[in-house]
């Protein structure tokens, strides 16, 4: 029985040494580029303390394409799909896909060249296991009240996020997100990203919108006020079906510190006045406001996994700057 | 694997089977990758939910020697020493071979899952106050900020649809700014759980 306890600790020793301890940052450019170029296959748990769902996941990495496959093991069968840039959603019936909830993106808007060192805290903890998976620890903390926290676990060998926690400021855990078990580093066929469903509709990708082609603008609409950190990293104008006047289109604004990442939406609505409303769930939070504007009425929706407050703050800000000619 | 099947594979979790389904479980076990791989999951998941290590040692195997009457494997022991320490002595038992017993141990070092929907799991004891507002029961639900006056349904099902859209797209530039990584979609696409019941 003894001899049983002994083994793994002496591998994990043996295996700390060789497990090159690079800096926080080193392993979050690890992380993220293990979560593109790794081949891996496992079984997720996400969730909060309502609700948990599992979901099977593999991933390959093949002659610079990246395919993958989220499968879900509870509730009603559901899938998507990626190769490339081509999402698939498959799912049973003709209903919407209707948004839940609880389920968390790990680090989702974490970019390594970004610079998100003014307004984190990061720290290397100690190794413990996951997933069967000798994993490194690694605290985020934010410094002000405007983000959330993370806590991850990061496979010693590969780098890929085995777990995080995402953290709201008294240290609750806000999501998890947890490989139960993983394989990595084993060759993936590609039939394993063909759907495991027979008989289901499959669905066009959710957004109906598309940004103009080359639409980067310079928008009219800004928020006035964003949280330290936060950069915008995109600006489009979308257009629906049929053209539409360039003050009737719609403007999506994306922010990313290079951790956490908002979204800020205008478009133009009918004159009857709507409720102003803030939603939020998991991590994630959307706050909607009216403005008005040269006899226009707008629609001002933030969306992102940000306090609520803080994206309330943010919504409230935006206003209409005229362009500079 | 059909429903009856992982209705049986769920009632041997809890212990609820008798021992002429609990031998035609283990034989489909022994031949069937896909429920083998089922039961193995249900056996981690109830682990990692009590927050205890997840093993990935296969119980069913040393079930199944037990009934037979054969000597146990040594593959079960490194499973109790690291789930449930306090079982030793049921270990015993097992060798015995009483069917009972082994399902009861079954139950003691983990493999029970599908009876945890009530319980406190690990995250619940220190439940965030955010998470007891009412509007992060469901998926984004509208709720009015302040008294408004009333409103068209129809018009408010419409600011629904538009939201979610407004998430949808929000998330898929997040994943695209992950390097184009799914795993964003886990937490948006859900669907109506009303139809899980049974």
């Amino acid at each position: 029985m003894r001899r049983w306890l002994l083994l793994p600790l002496v591998w994990c020793s043996l295996h700390q040494t060789a497990a090159a301890d690079g800096s926080p940052q080193d392993w979050l450019g690890r992380m993220s580029q293990a979560f593109r170029q790794e081949n891996y296959q496992g079984v997720l748990i996400y969730g909060d303390s309502r609700q948990w769902e599992t979901m099977a996941v593999v991933h390959a990495f093949r002659d610079g394409v990246e395919y993958e496959k989220l499968h879900h093991l509870t509730g009603i069968p559901r899938e998507i799909i990626r190769h490339g840039d081509h999402t698939t959603f498959i799912h049973p019936g003709e209903h919407g896909v209707p948004l839940n909830t609880s389920l968390p993106a790990p680090l989702q808007g974490y970019k390594p060249s970004t610079d998100a060192a003014g307004y984190y805290d990061f720290r290397l903890g100690g190794v413990s296991r996951v997933a069967g998976r000798y994993a490194r620890e690694l605290d985020v903390s934010p410094r002000d009240e405007h983000r959330y926290g993370y806590r991850l676990w990061l496979d010693q060998q590969s780098g890929l996020l085995l777990r995080s926690d995402m953290l709201d400021q008294s240290q609750q855990v806000l999501e998890r997100f947890q490989f139960a078990d993983v394989d990595i580093g084993k060759n993936i066929p590609i039939s394993a990203f063909e759907p495991e469903a027979d008989g289901h509709a499959r669905a066009q990708p959710p957004a109906t919108m598309r940004p103009d082609a080359g639409a980067d603008v310079v928008p009219g609409w800004v928020p006035a006020w964003v949280p330290g950190g936060f950069e915008m990293t995109a600006a489009n104008t979308l257009a629906e079906a049929g053209a539409m006047a360039e003050q009737e289109k719609p403007l999506r604004l994306m922010y990313s510190d290079g951790l956490a990442a908002f979204t800020v939406f205008v478009d133009a609505v009918p004159a009857e006045p709507l409720p102003e409303m803030v939603s939020q769930w998991g991590a994630t939070a959307a706050v909607v406001r009216y403005r008005q504007h040269e006899d226009h009425n707008y629609r001002v929706t933030a969306v992102g996994e940000l306090p609520a407050v803080t994206m309330t703050r943010i919504a409230a800000s935006v206003i209409y700057r005229e362009k500079e000619e | 694997m059909n429903d009856r099947i992982q209705e049986s594979l769920s009632a041997l979790v809890d212990g609820e089977t008798d021992e002429l389904e609990v031998r035609r479980l283990l034989n489909q076990l022994e031949s069937d990758d896909e429920m083998r791989a089922c039961w193995q999951r249900y056996q981690m998941i109830g682990a990692l939910m009590r927050d205890e290590p997840a093993v990935n040692v296969d119980l069913s195997r040393g079930i199944a020697q037990a009934i037979a009457g054969e000597p146990m494997d040594d593959v079960l022991r490194p499973a109790v020493v690291a789930a449930a320490p306090a079982a030793g002595h049921r270990m015993r038992w097992l060798a015995s071979g009483a069917v009972a017993a082994t399902v009861t141990l079954a139950v003691l070092v983990g493999v029970r899952v599908m009876d945890t929907g009530n319980e406190a799991l690990p995250l619940a004891a220190n439940e965030s106050p955010l998470m007891t507002s009412p509007a992060l029961q469901a998926a984004p639900q509208l709720v009015a900020d302040s008294e408004q006056p009333a409103v068209d349904p129809q018009q408010l099902e419409e600011a629904q649809r538009k939201l979610q859209e407004y998430v949808m797209q929000h998330t898929e530039q997040a994943a695209m700014q992950n390097g184009g990584s799914i795993m964003p979609y886990a937490r948006v696409v859900n669907f109506d759980t009303v139809e899980e019941k049974q």
